[in-house]
């Protein structure tokens, strides 16, 4: 489902304008930002749970130059499933 | 360690942004819930603007442990849900590391490394201990292969310091002539030096004209942008602000030991003590993440120094340094 699909089927779902919708996902989805950014969690019931990591610095090699490197520190944002969604998803085949 | 934010707090700050009643938001938010689901079961995958893309990964049988009895059993196929954060959120969640750079370590190190690998005995002969996972085992065997250098650079540097030296000639054509010698890749300072210190490079005056900076000036006499704090250092009594530099005015640039990647301990002493005089110059100025300079500082020089200047440097900037830091890697 792309973007604009997942939009259309917001509008339909909740009887709202395509641009409405769209400008409210898009202020949702930077509060959540922001709240990532600030190093808290967040728990969507029914989805799952964001939340962002550090990663370490670590030694990389670069397999054309041969060479070792250190890679930089960086954050990371992970997501775990709920449980009702892991559930939900679990006997979904997808075919490629 | 981190705290979750609360659905309701949630809400309200997306209502407060909008200026949506809350209800509407509420809407909104199980609506996203219920598009990402549908679109799992729809395509396998939905994109989220703003979020990222969440798609259906399927995972065959296999076998595993229960974590409490140790005892195998097997985990039936399944699929599970997969998250993969957009450029733009993983862009804007790594600001504060953007301006880090992967750092490449001395090429010596590898080919030596690479000639080594093939002797599968090696492999071997390495005693199976009982937590053997194999990742456990390689890294515990790369660990020992970069062991033997120690002793050896440690002779090298004691070598190169017994050595009587002779002072190099501050040649008056040195501007071309050094910036050919250049590498083609600047190294920064903090890689850990290896042996081979060579020639080194001499000291001279420099006339600024328009457009120098002390970076530009560091990669032209030193081959590395990363060394400016060292110039900085020789002349911060007549440039009050490292960012700027006056037309016209005769600044010295001073010698050098080694090369960039290959800094003699002097040298790292120096230039440790240069990233801290930049740390405590950007403190007074007020720039945001001086502390930097610091844990630039704490890389390149002995924990003793940054003591030594203990009470110049503010707690707080040490902290953040350290994190930094995170683990030691090489160290």
């Amino acid at each position: 489902m792309t973007q604009k699909e997942a939009t259309d089927y917001l509008a339909e779902q909740l009887n709202r304008s395509r641009s409405e919708i769209q400008r409210l996902l898009d202020q949702t989805t930077r509060v959540m930002r922001g709240v990532l950014d600030g190093e808290r969690d967040i728990v969507l019931p029914g989805l799952g749970t964001f939340q962002t990591k550090l990663r370490e610095k670590r030694r990389g090699f670069h397999p054309r130059q041969k060479q070792y490197m250190i890679l930089p520190p960086k954050r990371i944002v992970s997501f775990h499933a709920g449980l009702s969604l892991r559930n939900y998803v679990k006997n979904m085949r997808v075919e490629k | 360690m981190s705290d979750r934010i609360t659905y309701t707090d949630l809400l309200e700050s997306v209502s407060e942004k909008t200026g949506a009643p809350k209800q509407q938001v509420l809407e909104m938010m199980r609506g996203i819930v219920g598009v990402i689901r549908r679109g799992l079961e729809r395509d396998g995958r939905v994109v989220i603007r703003g979020l990222g893309r969440f798609e259906l990964r399927w995972q065959d049988a296999r076998m595993g442990r229960n974590p409490q009895t140790g005892e195998p059993l097997e985990i039936p196929a399944h699929s599970h849900v997969h998250f993969l954060p957009e450029s733009n959120l993983r862009r804007f969640i790594n600001r504060k590391y953007a301006h880090l750079k992967p750092e490449m370590l001395p090429t010596v190190e590898p080919t030596e490394d690479t000639a080594i690998e093939p002797e599968p005995a090696t492999v071997i002969e390495a005693p199976s201990e009982e937590r053997s996972s194999d990742e456990n085992v390689q890294e515990k065997r790369k660990y020992k292969k970069w062991l033997w250098l120690i002793p050896v650079a440690v002779i090298i540097l004691l070598l190169i310091l017994l050595w009587p030296r002779h002072k190099p000639e501050p040649s008056t054509t040195q501007e071309t002539e050094t910036a050919r010698q250049a590498p083609v890749e600047p190294q920064q300072p903090s890689v850990e030096s290896t042996p081979a210190v060579s020639a080194g490079i001499s000291g001279g005056d420099h006339r600024v004209r328009a457009g120098d900076r002390l970076w530009g000036l560091s990669y032209r006499y030193y081959g590395s942008v990363y060394l400016w704090p060292h110039i900085y250092r020789a002349n911060d009594d007549i440039i009050p602000n490292p960012d700027i530099l006056q037309i016209g005015k005769t600044i010295a640039i001073p010698p050098l030991e080694g090369k960039p990647g290959h800094l003699s301990p002097s040298d790292k002493v120096s230039i440790a003590d240069g990233y801290i005089q930049i740390y405590l110059t950007y403190q007074r100025m007020g720039k945001p993440n001086s502390y930097t300079y610091l844990w630039v500082a704490q890389r390149v020089g002995s924990p003793a120094l940054i003591e030594s200047q203990g009470d110049q440097i503010d707690e707080r900037d040490k902290v953040l340094s350290d994190a930094l830091n995170g683990s030691a890697l090489i160290e």
